[in-house]
């Protein structure tokens, strides 16, 4: 501790005396930075234009179409945006053995089904732990999909003479429907390796002999058909369907009768593409509002820091949109909307803690310059601090948070992070060129001296920041004196304690 | 600039703040205690102390089949229409009930067949089996009726019945409406005590809104005269138009959801105030907690006391004011952990140290609130309405949070230093004038 101390102490006493010995920055220096600060911003400003134009206009390369990150294409919409289709399915058997197993077999046998029926974007989850909650963006009509999902069926192949189960929809992998020149319309059942084995062996064993196909709970078979051949490809097929509808829907009963949990629909809902679309115009519309009101009122307080604050949030933006759009677990959906406008509001907060501080340091004899980097030191812990316990905090609910809830604090999270970089690097670049290229002129970053140094100059930079350090110094100085006094105190009262305490024994 | 001033004289005046506890803590307090006012009238008024949606509680709903184009226009008509059929909706039996519409209409589909989902809550105090025989059909024919039909407005004086529609009465349409209603009116012509060779009906051809119907006799001026011809006359919609439903739909937020939502939130409480005992104070930390619990008690009483809607939404709004009411208490922890490290701390009460602090980053708070109203404010005014549900608490949460921020967690935070271990830094002045304690001597050493 000591070293350390006795270490910044050399430094600081170094820096002083390098100060005395500096000569006043010449004029033409001056200019000088005052010219390559000028380059930067504009470099900086046709790096935003072109990151605005990637953000907000869509484009058009030869023949690929670009999407800006704010665009239907880039961010993925939460169905309430989206629009579509869900329906919630509710398990009936929930006191089987390995519940959790066979909910989780099910929903992703219900992925595989909607994938194979032409919806692989249907997302599938599991609500709460005994229901199913399927999404299909884009669909106006739910009847679709519940066709599919529809009502489950079982399947059996039996043996005419033993009356013999030799196969049932658990050996079932996949059913799926087509023509056939010569049986018609027909569904073929892949099986898995156990029935594979099973059927080849009544097969075998059973040639001549009939074997009939039972759906349901119906006592009459849909076909009896004779076993001509040893079928050992893993393949059975139902003959008997009069349109290729039936032999579809029969195909999709067969697949949800392999569901290891029955399932019954709950409620399904349409949701029209209607209401995302004017959430997000008119969040938009809100949000093009309050940005410039925000601007604004920083600028009006803030002066040419709020012009450098602006210009870094209008970098938050497009920093923001673009996670939104690359980052694949992000879902917009409505409320997110809200959160993702708020957050433009509280992504400013960091800069004001800074501007507040530099206004401060400012008042309190420093030049623009001292008191912009001792207000950007000042304010790190502070913004580090604020923002650490929000980020455990949407961590957190992202990873124990079900459903909507994750999301949003995903959607929060990654809000959060961005203001940070923005704030502490972005904005630290931009008002730093602001300043140098004034700075000299207090009235344009709306900072004032208090009554002690009302006649230093802005720039008074060495005085300043020399009286500044003198000034700390003493004040270090007599922290530590005053320990060292307050460790003797304590010491002398434990002794006089000691002494009273011992007496009476 | 005059208001500039004054709060400059303020910030600059000795600043007490923190002394007024008791108002500081009166303020929350008494909106707690409306909110349970308000929660015991409306459990006994609209049968529920807090108005939880159907993504809480489960529901019913409604399709409302147009067979009509929806636009912008008529849909705002149609949601008027049906928000004022459900605030009273009458049963076989004559009972009358007053529907709760939960969220927002939803407008499906497109084109011909467009449609309007409502979703409602359950009545309370009422059966399944009473809701799904008696009041869901109701409600089913009473928005028919209402919605889908057009239901004409009829005056009587003297001799003259006019039956006034809200929209033309276009008789170039299939079926010839008109004459259909004609017909309609002289099937009843001897329920209210006229011949049908008395009457002439006509339309009135310059708004083709109005059916006139003139009688040699004087019509019976009477509401049940009115009602006959009200029903006798109404039009049905020209187009297929139905209602369906009445359905069953389940709770969305599962009890699985709020569960590990509560959870979350916990964990993230005991990991932040683990954060804030490690970088602060534990007592910041129990400050900072205490204040945050305060912003969520505060929302939820605002729900309450206006007997919002709480849904889904409502969830995301929590999580974004713990965010932003945690990030304005540290913002003031970090300035009482800077005055604390330096020399005049010591000579200081801790309120002293409180009210430094408060004052330091009371324009700070000031300005974010502002910056960040003005967004939530836009969301309020410009937004669709889903996403107006959203915004309601958090600009409550948001003025909860900016209270305690610079109310409660520095007041709390300074009575911890009192009775906490950390008397001996600061000056205490203390109360029983007896006790001479070494302390008491401190400040004047450092002044020597």
């Amino acid at each position: 501790m000591d070293d350390k101390n006795s270490l910044t102490e050399i430094e600081k006493e170094q820096d002083v005396k390098a100060i005395k010995k500096a000569p006043v920055v010449a004029p033409a220096r001056k200019a000088v930075k005052k010219k390559s600060t000028i380059t930067k911003l504009v470099l900086i400003g046709i790096a935003l234009l072109v990151g605005a134009i990637f953000a907000f206009v869509p484009m058009r390369f030869g023949l690929t179409q670009y999407h800006p990150f704010l665009s239907k294409e880039s961010i993925s919409l939460g169905l309430d945006l989206q629009g579509g289709v869900y329906a919630v399915y509710q398990a009936t058997n929930t006191d089987t053995d390995n519940f959790d197993a066979k909910m989780e077999g099910t929903r992703s046998a219900l992925e595989n089904l909607l994938s194979t029926q032409g919806y692989p974007e249907a997302t599938i989850v599991r609500e709460g732990s005994d229901r199913i909650r399927v999404e299909v963006p884009d669909v106006d009509d739910p009847s679709g999909i519940l066709k599919i999902i529809g009502k489950p069926t079982s399947v059996k192949f039996v043996l005419d003479d033993t009356k013999e189960t030799v196969i049932t929809g658990e050996n079932v992998v996949s059913a799926d429907a087509y023509y056939d020149p010569q049986s018609g319309y027909v569904v073929r059942l892949v099986l898995n390796a156990e029935g594979r084995k099973k059927f080849a062996d009544a097969t075998t064993n059973n040639q001549g002999k009939t074997m009939s196909i039972y759906l349901g709970d119906s006592e009459t078979p849909i076909s009896s058909p004779t076993i001509n051949s040893a079928i050992t490809n893993g393949e059975a097929i139902i003959t008997g369907f009069k349109t290729s509808a039936e032999a579809q829907e029969r195909a999709n009963q067969i697949m949800s009768g392999t569901f290891d949990v029955a399932l019954e629909l709950k409620e399904s809902q349409t949701i029209s593409p209607t209401l995302g679309e004017n959430a997000m115009t008119y969040g938009l519309i809100a949000g093009i509002v309050g940005f410039v009101l925000v601007i604004a009122f920083l600028c009006l307080i803030y002066r040419m820091l709020g012009v450098a604050a602006s210009f870094a949030l209008v970098i938050y933006v497009i920093i923001y949109l673009f996670f939104l759009a690359v980052l694949p677990w992000v879902q917009l959906t409505l409320p997110g909307i809200a959160g993702i406008l708020l957050s433009i509001g509280m992504a400013v907060d960091a800069n004001i803690i800074i501007f507040e501080r530099i206004k401060d340091e400012y008042r309190g004899g420093k030049s623009i310059m001292a008191a912009y980097h001792a207000g950007f030191k000042k304010a790190l812990f502070a913004i580090l601090d604020s923002n650490v316990t929000t980020v455990i905090a949407c961590i957190l609910l992202m990873l124990l948070g079900t459903g909507s809830v994750g999301g949003f604090a995903l959607t929060l999270l990654v809000g959060v992070l961005v203001s940070l970089f923005t704030a502490l690097i972005v904005s630290r670049l931009l008002v730093k060129y602001f300043i140098n290229l004034n700075s000299y002129n207090a009235k344009l970053y709306n900072l004032k001296r208090s009554k002690q140094y009302e006649n230093l100059e802005a720039d008074a930079t060495d005085a300043a920041i020399m009286a500044d350090m003198q000034r700390e110094q003493q004040e270090k100085e007599q922290l530590k004196e005053e320990k060292l006094q307050d460790k003797k105190r304590n010491k002398a009262a434990r002794r006089s304690k000691n002494k009273e305490g011992g007496e009476p024994a | 600039m005059k208001l500039k001033q004054k709060i400059d004289n303020l910030l600059d005046k000795d600043f007490k703040l923190v002394e007024k506890r008791k108002i500081i803590f009166a303020i929350p307090i008494v909106i707690l205690v409306i909110a349970a006012v308000m929660m015991i009238i409306f459990h006994f008024t609209l049968g529920s102390a807090l108005n939880l949606g159907t993504d809480f509680t489960g529901g019913y709903s409604v399709d409302i089949k147009l067979g009509n184009q929806l636009t912008d226009d008529n849909y705002q008509e149609y949601y008027d229409k049906i928000t004022e059929t459900l605030k009273s909706v009458k049963t076989e039996n004559g009972k009358e009930y007053k529907i709760t519409i939960s969220g927002a209409m939803q407008r499906q589909g497109s084109g011909d067949n467009a449609s309007i989902h409502v979703k409602y809550a359950a009545v309370n105090g009422v059966s399944e089996s009473e809701m799904s025989k008696q009041i869901n059909p109701a409600i089913i024919s009473a928005l028919e009726k209402s919605v889908l039909n057009k239901v004409p407005s009829v005056t009587i004086k003297d001799n003259v019945i006019t039956a006034t529609y809200d929209e033309p009465i276009d008789d170039t349409n299939a079926g010839s409406p008109f004459e259909t209603l004609k017909n309609a009116f002289l099937a009843i012509v001897s329920d209210i005590g006229l011949t049908e060779s008395d009457v002439d009906v006509k339309l009135n051809t310059e708004n083709r809104k109005q059916i006139i119907i003139t009688s040699s006799k004087t019509v019976e001026n009477s509401s049940e005269v009115k009602d006959k011809i009200v029903s006798a006359m109404t039009l049905p919609d020209v187009y297929a138009g139905s209602v369906t439903g009445g359905d069953l739909v389940g709770a969305t937020v599962s009890t699985e959801l709020l569960f590990n939502a509560i959870l979350a939130v916990s964990l993230a409480l005991i990991f932040m105030l683990c954060y804030i005992g490690l970088r602060f104070q534990l007592s910041s930390g129990i400050a900072c907690i205490i204040a945050l619990l305060h912003d969520v008690l505060i929302m939820f009483a605002f729900m309450a006391i206006f007997n919002i809607e709480i849904n889904s939404t409502f969830i995301a709004a929590l999580i974004t004011i713990l965010g932003y009411s945690i990030n304005n208490s540290i913002i003031l922890f970090d300035r009482v952990r800077e005055n604390m490290r330096t020399v005049y701390a010591k000579s200081m009460s801790p309120e002293g140290v409180a009210n430094k602090s408060i004052k330091e980053t009371l324009i700070r708070s000031i300005n974010t609130t502002i910056t960040t109203l003005i967004m939530i404010l836009m969301i309020a005014i410009i937004g669709v309405s889903e996403i107006k549900i959203f915004a309601f608490p958090i600009i409550f949460g948001l003025l909860a949070g900016t209270f305690s921020s610079i109310f409660i967690a520095p007041s709390l935070w300074a009575l911890f230093q009192r009775v906490g271990k950390n008397k001996q830094n600061f000056r205490i002045e203390p109360k029983n004038k007896n006790k001479k304690t070494e302390k008491k001597s401190k400040p004047t050493e450092i002044g020597a």
